[in-house]
């Protein structure tokens, strides 16, 4: 686990290995018809596998509430400068740039490699996929307004 | 003043992301979702008066960040009975709408096979990983090529430098080749269909984005990876059907 992960994200790396078996969570309404409707038709070698779909929507509301803090923060702190004298139209332009490129990276990222890898690691991959965006929206933003 | 309507605003954020976790109507939590915005957008136009025009800035500043958060991630975004969201769960009908789940519709979050109550229910056959459908994700990498590309731009004229288009270029090659590699292990159309969307990233890139897609794509056909944790397997049932048979 790189030194940089987060204590949510390490926790939520963690809770797929932990947390029981597919269909067998705790307090999911849906986790008995989950384990039925899929047993039948998996795949013989993920049998064994360990993460339930309740993990990966456990993993996509991890998602939501790092965008949500990413775009509430990063709003609150461009208002916060703009009203102690920073000039309105670069930092507004910044924020969109920020912003745009930071869902626009980390969502398929984490989609993408859900798709390829699976559950595991999808959190990291979006987090790490929503900085390279963000800071690549911010950059050519600042290098249009010719900062 | 100013840093008591800022923090009004930091409440009304706050308050506004934190809906979701109370057990409300889904119109009950997009209400109070909505109230939180517009207050924070009054809390931001005060943090600036008497500078006007600075207060509306910040205020749209504001309300524009919530609308964009209400998009990503949530479905609190209906105009004329439609929800629009990112997401393919947020994009389902709101749960006081939909049909029971016997009638093979999602419910509020269901978009898997198992919370229908079907297992051949797939209520987005193309999408990645069930989160993104294949337009929207498509649409995603357009934005990414254009800040790749972009900073590529701004780096030849001598406008930018340093490791971060370096990085933009990594990180557009590497979506190219597992977005190719994606579609191509999972026998998907090229591009999953979205040839426009395609074609606008292959022509942003000078069409090393197309190259590098083509070659992860026809490659992944010969040597498919499909590992057993995969997400296509959980959220599109006919690729456990055809794995079982195989």
């Amino acid at each position: 686990m790189p030194a940089a992960v987060s204590p949510a994200a390490e926790l939520a790396q963690r809770s797929i290995s932990r947390w029981p078996a597919r269909g067998a969570s705790a307090g999911s309404p849906t986790s008995g018809r989950q384990s039925n409707a899929h047993t039948h038709s998996i795949p013989a070698s993920t049998k064994g596998f360990t993460s339930s779909e309740a993990d990966a929507k456990a993993l996509e509301g991890f998602g939501r509430q790092l965008t949500k803090a990413g775009i509430g923060l990063d709003a609150l702190f461009t208002g916060y400068d703009v009203a102690n004298g920073a000039p309105l139209g670069p930092a507004a332009a910044e924020f969109g740039g920020r912003a745009a490129g930071g869902f626009a990276g980390g969502w398929p990222a984490g989609s993408l490699w859900g798709s390829l890898v699976g559950p595991e690691g999808t959190l990291i991959v979006g987090l790490l996929g929503g900085i390279a965006g963000a800071a690549g929206g911010d950059e050519v933003v600042k290098a249009g307004l010719g900062e | 003043m100013k840093d008591i309507f800022f923090g009004a605003a930091v409440v009304c954020f706050f308050a506004g992301f934190s809906v979701s976790s109370f057990r409300l109507s889904r119109n009950a939590q997009r209400r109070a979702y909505w109230v939180c915005a517009c207050l924070a957008g009054v809390s931001g136009f005060l943090m600036c008066y008497p500078n006007w025009e600075k207060g509306l800035g910040v205020a749209g500043l504001f309300f524009g960040a919530m609308a964009i958060a209400a998009y990503v991630t949530t479905p609190y975004i209906k105009i004329g009975g439609k929800v629009y969201a990112l997401t393919v769960s947020d994009s389902q009908p709101d749960p006081e709408e939909a049909p029971t789940p016997s009638g093979g519709h999602a419910s509020a979050k269901g978009v898997l096979a198992a919370d229908s109550g079907d297992p051949e229910f797939d209520p987005a056959p193309d999408s990645y990983s069930a989160i993104l459908s294949a337009a929207k994700m498509w649409w995603m990498l357009v934005i990414v090529a254009v800040i790749a590309a972009g900073n590529m731009y701004f780096v030849v004229v001598g406008r930018a430098g340093g490791l971060i288009p370096v990085i933009m270029a990594a990180f557009i090659t590497l979506l190219a080749i597992g977005v190719g590699y994606a579609d191509g292990s999972w026998n998907y159309a090229i591009a999953r269909r979205q040839h426009f969307q395609f074609g606008v990233v292959s022509l942003i890139t000078a069409g090393s984005f197309a190259v590098v897609y083509l070659a992860a794509y026809f490659t992944a056909r010969l040597r498919p990876l499909r590992r057993a944790q995969s997400m296509e397997y959980r959220v599109h049932p006919r690729h456990s059907k055809r794995s079982a048979a195989d």
